[in-house]
């Protein structure tokens, strides 16, 4: 495969496949923002059901090597990392430290020329769930706009 | 350059003489004129060997930590850890500031003949041994190629660093020679699970390389070693310079100037910024 041909934020719609709907893994802290997804779900809030989720003991659990892998994979556009409100976080500061982190991946991911709206953070609690799926349906509606991040790839695999 | 040569042999020759450590680290000349090569002085009649010139460029703080490193080896009990006074130059010196702060050695475990070039490097050394011209042309070089590749739109950008990165052979040259890689099993080699493949693709060249440049993030002294030694010249140290600009932006923090500081990344503040969070 010719590798110079692999661009993220292409233009080129024609390497959209025409079904292709976006797929996100969302890895969500186990004291608020996955309280907050089941309450959306409890109360039966509609969002859209691109979204897999993922849940973590805390947002500081999140080490960009986890989001990485998730970019990695043939069919995943975008990642959300969600964690308690400052001050909530069961651990008292997990997700201070998972904030640092973010932005300075977010930073790095974006001077390598990955679109930051790919990957996202955001602060969910667990009486949340109406703001869970907004972030869900923002996030799919922004990750829709730049198209795959693996135009190839994706276009190769229609069935999956 | 002589009179900086002179000075470290007589404080080589002092120092082992006396008994006061049990290596010098430093330079010597290398298998033809246009190498130096580290060079490991333990007897007083070894120190006529040691050089310092403009060759003399390699960050030789990397040989006191890691598996194999001076002061960490775990092949020698705690209490038999050798004795070292290390040809530090800046960035070397900045080095040490950084492991001093990641609790890797304190600072009375390296003798540091220090070469310095105006810049502030965090310790005082132990001996002042020379004095050389800062590169500031290098560091506006490496700026005006940030701000390049900045001035990209995020595709191109992105094309231009999967070409760089498709080019990688996987040598883990840039890990090996870098005074922070002393990791005592690396993320590459974990294979339960295998978190970056460890084929030379290019999607897993792109996770090894982002992968460590995040793992230098707040702790890159900017030495600019991992560049040189790169067999396939991939512009490693245009994401570390990138990244510790970053963290200088939003953080106040720069790598290796205060021994006190806690890492940038091992710390928070409740004010940091928010504007990136949905």
């Amino acid at each position: 495969m010719d590798q110079n041909q692999v661009s993220v934020e292409t233009s080129d719609t024609s390497l959209r496949t025409e079904n292709w709907e976006p797929k996100i893994v969302a890895f969500l802290c186990n004291w608020c923002s996955y309280a907050g997804a089941d309450l959306a779900g409890g109360s039966r809030v509609k969002y859209p059901a691109n979204v897999r989720i993922i849940r973590v003991p805390c947002s500081a659990r999140i080490d960009p090597k986890l989001v990485l892998k998730g970019l990695e994979k043939e069919h995943v556009d975008g990642v959300i990392v969600s964690g308690c409100h400052p001050g909530d976080c069961h651990y008292t500061e997990g997700n201070y430290y998972a904030r640092r982190r973010m932005l300075m991946f977010h930073r790095l991911m974006e001077f390598i020329g990955i679109d930051s709206q790919r990957i996202r953070m955001s602060w969910v609690s667990a009486s949340e769930g109406t703001k869970w799926a907004d972030v869900v349906t923002q996030v799919v509606e922004d990750i829709r706009a730049l198209g795959p991040l693996h135009p190839r790839e994706t276009a190769n695999a229609r069935d999956h | 350059m002589q009179e900086i040569t002179d000075r470290i042999r007589e404080e080589a020759r002092r120092l082992l003489g006396e008994e006061l450590v049990d290596v010098v680290i430093g330079y010597q000349q290398g298998w033809d004129e246009t190498i130096a090569t580290p060079c490991f002085a333990v007897q007083a009649s070894q120190v006529d060997r040691l050089i310092f010139d403009e060759r003399c460029t390699y960050n030789l703080a990397r040989y006191l930590v890691g598996r194999e490193g001076y002061l960490t080896s775990r092949f020698r009990p705690a209490d038999e850890k050798p004795r070292v006074a290390l040809v530090a130059r800046p960035a070397a010196m900045r080095a040490i500031v950084g492991l001093i702060q990641e609790h890797q050695f304190k600072r009375e475990d390296v003798y540091v003949l220090g070469i310095v070039d105006g810049t502030p490097v965090g310790i005082e050394p132990d001996v002042q041994v020379g004095q050389i011209q800062e590169d500031v042309a290098k560091q506006q070089e490496i700026r005006a190629r940030i701000e390049e590749l900045e001035a990209l739109p995020a595709s191109e950008r992105w094309a231009w660093w999967r070409q760089e990165f498709t080019k990688c052979i996987r040598c883990y040259a840039c890990r090996q020679v870098c005074p922070f890689c002393y990791c005592e099993e690396c993320i590459v080699d974990e294979n339960q699970p295998q978190w970056i493949g460890s084929s030379p693709l290019p999607r897993n060249n792109t996770s090894w390389n982002v992968i460590r440049a995040f793992h230098l993030v707040g702790r890159c002294i900017n030495c600019g070693e991992c560049e040189r030694v790169c067999p396939v010249d991939i512009p490693l140290n245009l994401l570390n310079a990138k990244m510790a600009a970053e963290v200088e932006e939003v953080f106040g923090y720069v790598a290796g100037m205060d021994a006190e500081a806690v890492p940038a990344l091992a710390t928070f503040r409740v004010d940091d910024t928010d504007d990136f969070i949905m």
